[in-house]
């Protein structure tokens, strides 16, 4: 593949535009095909050449693909992200006029992707410059493929199987990518909309659905709407292929605080297959209610959390340690009416600082407000009373 | 090389252009007879009173092929459109000569400049011939051809063509041009030029005006200022200078590649000015070409500018770029100032006034009406103390909003900027106002973010509670990651910190302990979600204190200032209290809640 030619290589690419050949022809212009690593193949002005072998409106394609081969071999980022973006209208148009004809779509995904990629270096190499801002390419990436969405998903009139509806799922994806990537989630809204409203939602490949659930199970996530994540993000672990090591590693990272906040300890066993001990201290100091570990958990690992942008919802666990902490001490002091400060004393234990009794009265009139206690507090006694009845049901399930 | 525009009025200039030259001394030498050139150009487009279509449009058909491949002719049968679709509802009448000059004879082959000094000067007929023009203003460059003067719209002004131009302008000019290094620098310096000029003319300083100690306009050069100055907010102020091309600008910072050229023309083309204004952009970018580039036919594209192109061998990224544009165009915001580009009129304000109401700027700004910055400060001194005297908010706001329009069209972005950004955040918050303290903070964002020393921490605080209020944890996580050890420290920073976790982990006790204890502003901040918090509390109380609970507590708990208050505030929820009103029933109002 190294060594074609030139002339051999826009052999290939017009016979699977004559046949017809959309996975051929992706693999043509796809960068990630070994032929991108052809000397030959790069070229900073390879139109006169593609035009001699490719029609029109092919020939921009292939030399806007040449063309960012060249750009990237010269460590160009920028110019090579802008190379892609005119392959991609020029990809956008022949589907377009295309019509009643779907072959063409695994060439747009790739030339998506690319771009994405391109996108994501070129942004990199922005920010070493500190030229414009952060994300700024990749906004502009995603307004264009935003436009190749909105072409296909206007191809109502085709039959299923020639439609170009397919695309929808993947073009998503790279949106939703980009979008995460740049943290406008509420771009994100329209294009679930459009998804979960379109009659092809079960039909589409499994991977791109297992992608699309851990997106929308993250987006879900961050809105605070734990239950929708838990569904989604469990469909996307179990799904996920069992040697795509990394995503489901990536999955697992959103899936456990989730579960942990719906009550559900993971095994250590779990966390160790995966690499992700970090969450074990976390847990550990949850189930056991041990306030000092928590903390000192999550402010050994705050960059890890921080990064994968979890921090925030792990401190909501914090409610659920003082939850088994308060059930510790009622399991200790075994009768239903147990004064406040019995708690404070605990709480001080925990080397919590500044708790006085006021700050331990309003933890236990949250946990009581949740559901998490059953009682009420009295403040006249300053004590707490629990029911005589399972106090502090299980966290599972509510 | 473009097509020659052989009509009336390209020779029409060409006589104009002949007739001045002619008056003038006979330049020896080649820089200072393209000065001229350049200099009649800008007159007389200047002189036709209408500043833009008179870019041609050329429409050489809907292929996309790229080179020459379909289109095998240069030269279309069809005559070149002079204006471009859009300009049709203008007033600017078309094709049509002025009253007072003369119908001019049937079009010559263009003649040959009068003083023929320099081998490659005004030879039209080289112009047209080759392939390769760099058209544009080239003062100093020897190697280009000049721009044949464009056919321009003529319209019945009276002004005269042939003018005169004052030396001192004359020289003037080029002072400005000789501070050019590059082609992008000579373009805005063009534009600035125009700007000027065109005032000048049009209040009759022309002569009057001492051209010898005007300053010489700013150049933005750099890609960090002018594209970091790029802030999406909605119904900024700030200019956001030519964000079209700052950021099609950006892209090919890396050695001039043959496409570069093309682009950064694409983007002066392209700049959001509303049709009025596009004129001296479009004008001068049809001669900004700054290499030997070949002609492209295609003319289909989606907007309605029809720029003529002259591409390199890469027709094919500029057809693309052109099928780009319009989702670039999308993105800027539209929005009042916002869609006008200022640092083309480089305003150098005038007026004195201290005091000025804001007014939505629809049209070029008035020198005479922007207030120049030793006049806005004073004007923000009085602003300051007429607020600490009578609290008027409309008036504030309406004067900050005016100082920062001037401070806006006069492109000043610097710690007076932020301080005047700064108080109106802060009027605003002692008002509750959170849709203009919104768009204070996030103009100060973008100006620290410039590096503009102002009160970093202290905004960076109210941005944290900010987010509280809009409870966007989201942006709030961003915040929360990029705190440096040394925000921590600052008081109102930390504080806004502690209010945070109180506030995720509902402890509502520490949560207006804190508000009690607020620093600086943070207080009002707080005081814009503070009802929704106290309801919060209010019903986790209801719910988890059994069977009464004394108002005075309450009252404590959620920082009231007195029992009475907290009494009015339980009344006007409809609670149920006991009989003598110190207690309330927790079990009956948790109910109603």
């Amino acid at each position: 593949m190294a060594q074609t030619s030139l002339v051999s290589y826009l052999h290939n690419v017009s016979i699977c535009i004559n046949d017809k050949d959309g996975v051929g022809l992706a693999e043509c212009v796809s960068f990630k095909h070994p032929h991108v690593s052809n000397p030959r193949l790069r070229l900073e002005q390879p139109e006169a050449d593609v035009q001699r072998m490719i029609d029109p409106p092919w020939d921009e394609l292939v030399a806007g693909h040449l063309r960012a081969c060249w750009a990237i071999s010269v460590e160009d980022y920028i110019e090579a992200y802008t190379t892609q973006t005119y392959a991609l209208q020029a990809i956008l148009k022949v589907i377009q006029q295309q019509k009643d004809e779907n072959w063409q779509l695994p060439v747009m995904y790739d030339v998506i992707l690319d771009l994405r990629y391109f996108a994501n270096l070129a942004d990199k190499q922005q920010r070493k410059k500190s030229v414009g801002r952060p994300g700024d390419v990749l906004e502009k990436a995603a307004e264009q493929i935003m436009g190749c969405f909105r072409a296909c998903v206007t191809d109502t009139r085709a039959e299923i199987r020639v439609s170009k509806r397919w695309a929808m799922l993947p073009i998503t994806n790279q949106l939703l990518k980009i979008y995460f990537k740049i943290n406008k989630l509420h771009l994100c809204k329209p294009l679930i909309t459009a998804i979960e409203n379109s009659d092809l939602r079960d039909h589409f490949s499994s991977a791109q659905q297992v992608t699309f659930r851990y997106f929308v199970g993250r987006k879900a996530m961050f809105d605070g709407d734990y239950r929708t994540a838990d569904e989604y993000l469990s469909y996307a672990f179990s799904q996920c292929h069992r040697f795509s090591k990394n995503n489901k590693r990536r999955i697992l990272t959103y899936l456990l605080p989730v579960k942990m906040l719906l009550g559900h300890m993971p095994k250590v066993a779990l966390l160790h297959k995966y690499d992700l001990m970090q969450f074990a201290d976390v847990a550990n100091a949850v189930r056991t209610g041990n306030l000092l570990q928590f903390n000192e958990a999550l402010s050994q690992h705050e960059g890890f959390f921080i990064r994968c942008g979890v921090y925030l919802i792990l401190e909501k666990l914090k409610i659920h340690t003082y939850r088994n902490l308060f059930k510790k001490v009622y399991l200790i002091m075994k009768t239903h009416q147990l004064p406040i400060d019995i708690f404070v004393d605990a709480l001080t234990l925990m080397k919590e600082v500044d708790i006085d009794n006021d700050e331990c009265q309003c933890i236990l009139a949250n946990l009581i407000y949740e559901n998490r206690i059953k009682g009420y507090i009295s403040h006249q006694h300053n004590k707490l009373v629990v029911s005589k009845q399972n106090p502090f049901p299980s966290l599972v399930n509510q | 090389m473009e097509s020659v525009p052989v009509n009336e009025h390209w020779l029409k200039a060409v006589q104009a252009l002949q007739q001045m030259q002619q008056q003038d001394v006979p330049q020896a030498n080649y820089a200072d007879q393209q000065q001229d050139i350049a200099l009649s150009q800008l007159q007389q487009q200047l002189v036709r009173g209408t500043l833009y279509n008179s870019y041609n449009s050329y429409n050489y058909g809907t292929g996309h092929s790229f080179g020459y491949g379909n289109n095998q002719s240069y030269y279309k049968s069809r005559p070149p459109r002079l204006i471009s679709k859009a300009s049709q509802p203008l007033p600017a009448p078309t094709l049509s000569f002025p009253s007072e000059t003369p119908p001019p004879p049937p079009p010559p082959p263009p003649p040959p400049p009068p003083s023929s000094n320099a081998p490659s000067g005004f030879s039209y007929a080289a112009a047209v011939k080759a392939n390769s023009s760099s058209v544009r203003f080239s003062i100093g460059k020897q190697t280009r051809f000049p721009a044949p003067p464009r056919p321009l719209l003529t319209t019945p002004a009276s002004v005269d063509t042939n003018q005169d131009w004052p030396q001192p302008l004359k020289d003037y000019v080029s002072r400005c041009f000789s501070l050019c290094t590059n082609h992008e620098e000579r373009d805005r310096v063009e534009l600035i030029l125009k700007g000027k000029v065109t005032i000048a003319i049009r209040d009759g300083h022309m002569h009057t005006r001492d051209w010898a100690n005007e300053a010489l306009p700013k150049l933005r050069i750099e890609g960090s200022s002018s594209s970091s100055t790029v802030a999406p907010t909605p119904a900024t102020t700030l200019p956001t200078p030519t964000t079209v091309s700052a950021m099609t600008k950006e892209q090919p910072t890396t050695p001039q590649k043959t496409y570069s050229p093309v682009r950064k023309l694409r983007s002066r083309s392209r700049s959001r000015s509303p049709r009025k204004r596009a004129s001296p952009e479009a004008v001068f970018s049809w001669s900004s070409e700054s290499s030997p580039e070949v002609r492209n036919k295609k003319g289909r594209r989606k907007n309605k500018k029809k720029v003529k192109k002259f591409e390199t061998t890469a027709k094919m990224a500029q057809r693309a770029e052109r099928f780009s544009q319009p989702s670039l165009r999308k993105r800027i915001p539209q929005d009042g100032d916002d869609a006008i580009d200022w640092t083309v009129y480089s305003i150098f304000g005038r007026c004195q006034e201290i005091e000025k109401p804001y007014l939505r700027l629809t049209s070029a700004p008035d020198p005479e009406t922007v207030r120049p910055v030793e006049v806005l400060k004073k004007a923000l001194r009085r602003v300051q103390e007429k607020w600490v005297q009578t609290h008027d908010y409309n008036y504030a706001c309406d004067q900050l909003k005016s100082i920062r329009q001037d401070l806006t069209v006069q492109c000043v972005r610097d710690e007076f900027t932020v301080k005047v950004y700064e108080t109106h955040a802060r009027i605003a918050l002692e008002k509750g106002d959170h849709e203009e303290f919104n768009q204070c903070q996030n103009q100060l964002k973008a100006l620290y973010e410039d590096g503009i020393l102002g009160s970093n921490n202290e905004f960076l605080g109210y941005r944290i509670l900010y987010y509280l209020f809009t409870q966007n944890s989201l942006d709030m996580a961003q915040v929360l990651a990029h705190l440096s050890s040394e925000s921590h420290r600052d008081p109102t920073v930390a504080h806004a910190v502690k209010v945070r976790s109180a506030w995720a982990l509902r402890n509502f006790v520490r949560f207006f302990q804190l508000y009690r204890r607020s620093p600086a502003m943070s207080g009002y901040l707080l005081d814009m979600f503070l009802p929704r918090e106290r309801k919060w509390a209010l019903k986790a109380i209801l719910k988890s204190y059994r069977p009464t609970l004394s108002v005075t507590t309450v009252a404590d708990m959620l920082a009231f200032k007195s029992t009475a208050e907290c009494l009015d505030y339980l009344e006007e929820l409809s609670l149920v209290l006991t009989p003598d009103k110190s207690k309330i029933d927790c079990k009956d109002s948790a109910a109603l809640l």
